[in-house]
């Protein structure tokens, strides 16, 4: 079973570069998650201490608009995507809710394990923090091409 | 750079102490006058910027010449963040709005830590990020406000990866 995990870890191209034995280990530092489909990770407006890794299957990404409104879904999270990491980083309340749409794996790390990882210097969390600044960074850039946008 | 400039410098106060003299040796202090452009958009950078006293303000001019207020920054700031690691061009002014100070790490020293593996280059990178995160929220709420977004819209903007 561990040696599926840390094979599951790794076929994860964030985590290509980890050996068995450090996916072991952040394995071990955190939750593994097998779930069925509909199943609730976290609701909007939670305060978060916890971000995910999607290895297999898919995720929803679900809003409700005003309090009294129904749910609806915004966007879909895909194998290989990483999320909630602004709530470890910043323990704001969630602006989303994320529900299973598939039978899915998840790696969940909660804030006392990614920080931990940082006092050890473990190497998965080097690759998380790579992974997380490149997307904040291609973020940002859209941001700034759609602002160009709205002035044409 | 005395590293006492960086205890008030919430982004760094999880960095260990030796890590905060290890960092403000790389820093350089620079001191500049009201109406002075610290940085301008579209040219090459040079290195990142920490702010530790003053009034900053973030101006993004468009092709066709409208300004657009991306932040009034205050001390504890970090600006010049985004050209820095990936090499583009600056995508903002940044214009001392007061009297500034402010911490200047140049760009090699900045990989460096961006790219280690270190306690405390990981801290550093874990900085860099949050202050990035504060960039998006600043800059999807000003567009959000110049659309006339919707709140989903908003939330899309966000959380959904630009494809």
């Amino acid at each position: 079973m561990s040696d599926n995990i840390s094979q599951t870890i790794r076929e994860n191209p964030i985590f290509a570069s980890l050996t068995t034995t450090e996916a072991e280990e952040l394995a071990s530092l955190c939750e593994v998650l097998i779930l069925p489909p509909d199943y609730r990770l976290f609701s909007q407006g939670q305060i978060a201490d916890d971000m995910y890794v999607l290895f297999k299957g898919e995720c929803k990404l679900l809003v409700r608009p005003t309090a009294i409104a129904d749910e609806i879904e915004v966007g879909r999270l895909d194998k290989g995507e990483v999320f909630g990491e602004m709530g470890v980083l910043e323990k704001e309340p969630r602006s989303a809710s994320v529900v299973t749409a598939v039978d899915s794996i998840l790696l969940k790390i909660p804030g006392a394990g990614f920080f931990h990882m940082i006092e050890i210097a473990h190497p998965a969390i080097k690759l998380l923090l790579a992974h997380t600044m490149n997307k904040a960074c291609m973020r940002l850039r859209d941001l700034d091409t759609r602002l160009e946008n709205l002035f044409v | 750079m005395d590293a006492q400039h960086l205890e008030q410098i919430d982004l760094f106060s999880k960095l260990s102490t030796r890590a905060k003299n290890a960092l403000a040796g790389l820093l350089v202090l620079k001191n500049y006058e009201p109406g002075q452009t610290i940085v301008r958009q579209g040219t090459a950078s040079d290195g990142i910027f920490v702010l530790l006293s003053g009034e900053v303000q973030i101006v993004r001019v468009t092709e066709s010449g409208s300004q657009v207020v991306l932040n009034q920054m205050t001390s504890g700031g970090i600006f010049g963040t985004l050209s820095t690691i990936d090499g583009g061009t600056r995508g903002a002014d940044c214009v001392a709005k007061t009297s500034v100070q402010a911490a200047f790490l140049k760009r090699p020293d900045f990989i460096e830590l961006i790219q280690g593996s270190s306690t405390m280059a990981l801290g550093f990178q874990v900085a860099i990020i949050r202050s990035m995160f504060s960039d998006i929220r600043k800059t999807n709420d000003e567009l959000a406000t110049l659309s006339s977004l919707t709140p989903i819209e908003e939330i899309q903007l966000i959380e959904i990866d630009p494809s």
